[in-house]
């Protein structure tokens, strides 16, 4: 491949992964959104979302519709039930002890998971064709190329419900002064539960996109990883710098993957976006898009 | 006269731990009447807001509004029974814009109610009308205090609890706040208002309570609270 073309390349196939890292991320987002509540977890509920479908798929013999159909079902009710039995008992307390939870329901989902789909495969094939499309040289993958289109339809979605809808009006107004929100006459906890709900839902269709793309099973769970560096490049609440941090970190990767991991001998590739995490907390900590908290006394 | 009142405080006490900041009160809301509550910092008015809006439980007493007792109900249900709070401060949405802080204070009601409501609180400020693709934090002090009330009038409350709403404002600002809360009663809502500026409170309400470490020590109508020689010399500077 000529140089220019590989570079292309690179960069194109970057940009498709990062959509689907957007995904992810999102889910952390909206948690964070609507209650100032970090999940560590979000590999494992990725994780264990990919592993509902894959036995929806491979244990019932459903087809693709009915196998994401069963893990959204099973990963709301998770995330609803982790709302009402766990976080709500500790709301009143300091929100330190929410954010340990969570890292506690990861451990244990990803114990569980081990035990509870032990010997159902966990790989979810494309229905798309595999041979990738050349277009002017550059050779685009099918599948990342539909997955992308998908995960992109799923950000304006929730970028709608955020900022077109009264439920999304109300999770804004809860992010930024809980008192002001129950106030007016929103009940929080309700709205914890839809937020969780969401995240459920994110997590079935990144599990899913990155599954089919980046290869299923446990490694799926890494795509936790990637949350990190993209949140902190974004600015933790913003959907839109969720989305350009993960497009940032999606070619970062791809770009340190083709050009540098050869010459190091690989493995660069996956310590870049830390990298770029350090250097952003150094020099905007509150990220590219976020904004210093100002008050006007 | 047995048409029970709008708001009815019976021997209210609350504390924050040993701290006994109300202490015995008892208070009336009629309908659609001003009531103002004066009183130095630390008396116990904002904490009485407070308790009525549920963000704080009374240790004793009854807060009945229309006949129900509301101690006990978490915030937004008491919210959703038309009692709103707009608080000390203000409490703006500041990075939404004016029209979504409004939208947002109709958030319990349909959206064509809320539609409607919406002419209604522009007509009464007609400024936020203008300003209304503007984010909050970007207005001025007096403009947030009437979004802050608009906002509660977003609710069509039947019982609206101004805290300290000239806490800040320039005197003509005072002013101007004061010429719009007698206007709110026009739409069917009573007002409970605490203030600092005890004259500009006792010239537009109907009747006012005095507080005083947690009890009331003065009440009645306003215009003779205004003329009683104690009230003049505690709260209104007059030698």
């Amino acid at each position: 491949m000529p140089d220019l073309a590989f570079l292309a390349f690179l960069v194109v196939d970057g940009a498709l992964a990062g959509a689907i890292y957007a995904l992810a991320a999102l889910a952390f987002v909206v948690v964070y959104k609507a209650s100032r509540m970090i999940n560590f977890a979000v590999g494992e509920w990725v994780m264990l979302a990919s592993r509902m479908v894959a036995s929806g798929l491979h244990g019932f013999g459903f087809g693709l519709g009915g196998a994401l159909g069963l893990a959204c079902v099973g990963m709301v009710a998770l995330a609803m039930a982790f709302n009402r039995v766990v976080l709500r008992r500790l709301f009143s307390q300091s929100l330190l002890s929410s954010i340990m939870v969570t890292i506690g329901l990861g451990i244990l989902l990803r114990g569980s998971a081990a035990i509870v789909f032990a010997g159902i495969p966990s790989r979810i094939t494309s229905p798309v064709p595999l041979e990738p499309l050349v277009i002017r040289g550059v050779p685009v993958s099918i599948d990342k190329l539909v997955a992308a289109m998908i995960a992109g339809a799923c950000i304006i979605g929730l970028g709608w419900f955020f900022h077109g809808s009264r439920t999304g009006l109300a999770l804004r107004a809860i992010a930024t002064d809980q008192q002001v929100a129950m106030a007016v006459g929103i009940d929080l906890h309700r709205h914890f539960a839809i937020a969780w709900a969401l995240v459920g839902v994110l997590s079935v269709v990144a599990a899913t996109l990155g599954s089919v793309v980046l290869g299923g099973g446990f490694g799926i769970g890494l795509l936790g990883l990637k949350v990190f560096p993209i949140v902190i490049i974004g600015g933790l609440d913003s959907l839109l710098g969720t989305i350009v941090g993960a497009l940032v970190i999606g070619i970062l990767e791809s770009l340190t993957a083709g050009y540098i991991d050869p010459l190091v001998g690989g493995g660069f590739s996956h310590v870049a976006s830390y990298v770029v995490l350090i250097a952003t907390l150094l020099v905007r900590p509150y990220g590219l898009f976020g904004r210093p908290d100002v008050e006007r006394v | 006269m047995n048409v029970p009142a709008l708001l009815e405080i019976e021997d209210l006490h609350v504390s924050y731990g040993r701290i006994r900041a109300v202490q015995g009160v008892s208070l009336t809301v009629p309908d659609a009447a001003i009531v103002a509550l004066i009183g130095a910092n630390g008396a116990g008015k904002s904490t009485l807001l407070r308790t009525i809006s549920g963000i704080v439980r009374p240790r004793r007493g009854t807060v009945r509004f229309l006949g129900e007792d509301l101690v006990g109900l978490p915030v937004h249900q008491i919210a959703r029974r038309h009692v709103i709070h707009v608080p000390e401060g203000r409490g703006m949405l500041a990075r939404m814009t004016v029209l979504e802080n409004l939208r947002l204070g109709g958030f319990a009601r349909s959206g064509h109610a809320r539609a409607l409501e919406l002419d209604r609180v522009f007509a009464l400020f007609p400024v936020l009308s203008q300003r209304r693709g503007q984010l909050a934090g970007s207005l001025s002090g007096g403009e947030q205090q009437m979004l802050a009330i608009a906002r509660g009038m977003m609710a069509r409350p039947r019982l609206l609890m101004l805290d300290e709403p000239s806490l800040g404002l320039a005197p003509l600002l005072v002013r101007e706040i004061f010429r719009i809360i007698p206007r709110l009663t026009a739409e069917g809502t009573a007002v409970l208002l605490v203030e600092q500026n005890a004259r500009m409170a006792l010239q537009c309400a109907a009747h006012a309570y005095v507080l005083q470490t947690g009890r009331v020590v003065l009440s009645g109508p306003a215009a003779d609270l205004l003329a009683t020689p104690e009230v003049q010399r505690a709260y209104l500077g007059a030698g």
